[in-house]
């Protein structure tokens, strides 16, 4: 595994990595470039991802829908009661 | 060979949240699909399995998103149908304002293959831990922003009322990735006409690697629209009214005490022998 990566999912899952000084005697005994244990030490996102050449790229991560299906929502007063009665099966069912 | 789908999810804090159930499956499966919320995360779960697929190539600007998850789910279960164990990756949970597992999971389900999720921590956990709120205490109603614009709700101003994928704020398209302030002040009047206009409200992100800083900006309900909102962004709006009760509820209750009371006070009749 990626050192860096490694480090990260270490801070994340042990709870004796609270404390800055805790934090900071575990990055000198992490094997990551100097560049790395800065932007880590300075909570710095940004940087920490340009010390990874090659760190993937997230477009997006949205995954749902306002209406399960694609038909456009009917602006018509008219239909007004006829969208309540079918509004539920358009319903995006997402679960809690 | 039999194919299976598991949908699992890895949590919000890459390395902090997922569950060993979860890990296994990933660590197990012949093909990982995966949506993860940041790089960071794609690269460790690349480092879980040796052959991680991403999902992202299927979003476009311009494109219906729809469409984007009916691709997402065919590519998952051409897989499956192949007899491989597949699984599908999602940060947070699966099953929580995803629509791409419920679906891979139903459409497999229908074709007679083994398909199920593995729950994950959500953001909405994260919500609760990070800013403090029960929602045992007053009620809490969640809904997709654009869909609680679109139709017509009972809001309950004495209860949490959470709203997710702020930015994409009445987005009819489906085909955008952010929408503009003209569109934040349709949802800002929707929401004027229920809460006063200087109503604090948060604006929410929890961390997704352990340096990130969890985002809790509490602002005026009209400063929403010139707000810097992102994907992850949620809108939280506390309550501003105190719960009613309800005395046509209280008085039927009060009258089944009364019958129990009363049916409890007969003497108690034991057997001697």
């Amino acid at each position: 595994m990626s050192k860096v990566i490694q480090v990260l999912e270490t801070m994340a899952s042990n709870a004796s990595l609270v404390s800055e000084e805790d934090i900071n005697t575990f990055l000198t005994t992490a094997e990551i470039n100097t560049e790395q244990q800065q932007a880590i030490t300075a909570k710095n996102v940004e940087q920490l991802a340009e010390t990874i050449a090659d760190l993937p790229k997230i477009i997006a991560h949205i995954q749902v829908l306002p209406a399960e299906d694609d038909e456009p929502i009917e602006d018509d007063q008219e239909n007004d009661q006829e969208n309540d009665n079918s509004a539920s099966s358009k319903l995006l069912a997402s679960s809690f | 060979m039999t194919g299976s789908l598991v949908c699992v999810g890895t949590g919000i804090t890459l390395g902090a949240h997922i569950s060993p159930i979860a890990t296994s499956h990933i660590e197990q499966a012949d093909i990982v699909f995966s949506l993860m919320a940041n790089g960071f995360a794609q690269k460790w779960l690349e480092e879980m399995n040796a052959d991680v697929r991403t999902l992202q190539g299927f979003y476009q600007a311009g494109k219906n998103r729809n469409i984007t998850y009916n691709e997402m789910v065919e590519t998952i279960l051409t897989q499956v149908r192949e007899g491989k164990k597949v699984v599908a990756a999602f940060y947070g949970h699966p099953g929580v304002f995803a629509c791409v597992s419920h679906r891979a999971i139903n459409k497999a389900k229908t074709e007679d293959l083994a398909a199920s999720m593995e729950p994950g921590i959500s953001a909405e956990d994260c919500l609760y831990a990070d800013l403090g709120i029960d929602p045992g205490k007053t009620g809490c109603s969640h809904y997709e922003t654009s869909q609680f614009m679109f139709y017509k709700r009972n809001i309950d101003t004495s209860a949490h009322l959470i709203l997710w994928q702020v930015v994409l704020a009445g987005d009819k398209s489906l085909a955008k990735f952010s929408t503009g302030s003209a569109y934040r002040e349709v949802l800002i009047d929707l929401l004027l006409e229920h809460y006063p206009s200087d109503h604090q409200v948060i604006l929410y992100q929890a961390k997704g690697i352990a340096i990130d800083s969890m985002r809790a900006e509490y602002i005026s309900l009209t400063e929403l629209i010139d707000a810097e909102l992102f994907m992850h962004t949620t809108l939280v709006i506390p309550p501003c009214t105190k719960m009613q009760p309800n005395a046509k509820v209280l008085a039927r209750l009060a009258e089944i005490d009364k019958q129990e009371k009363r049916a409890n006070n007969v003497p108690v009749l034991s057997l001697v022998l």
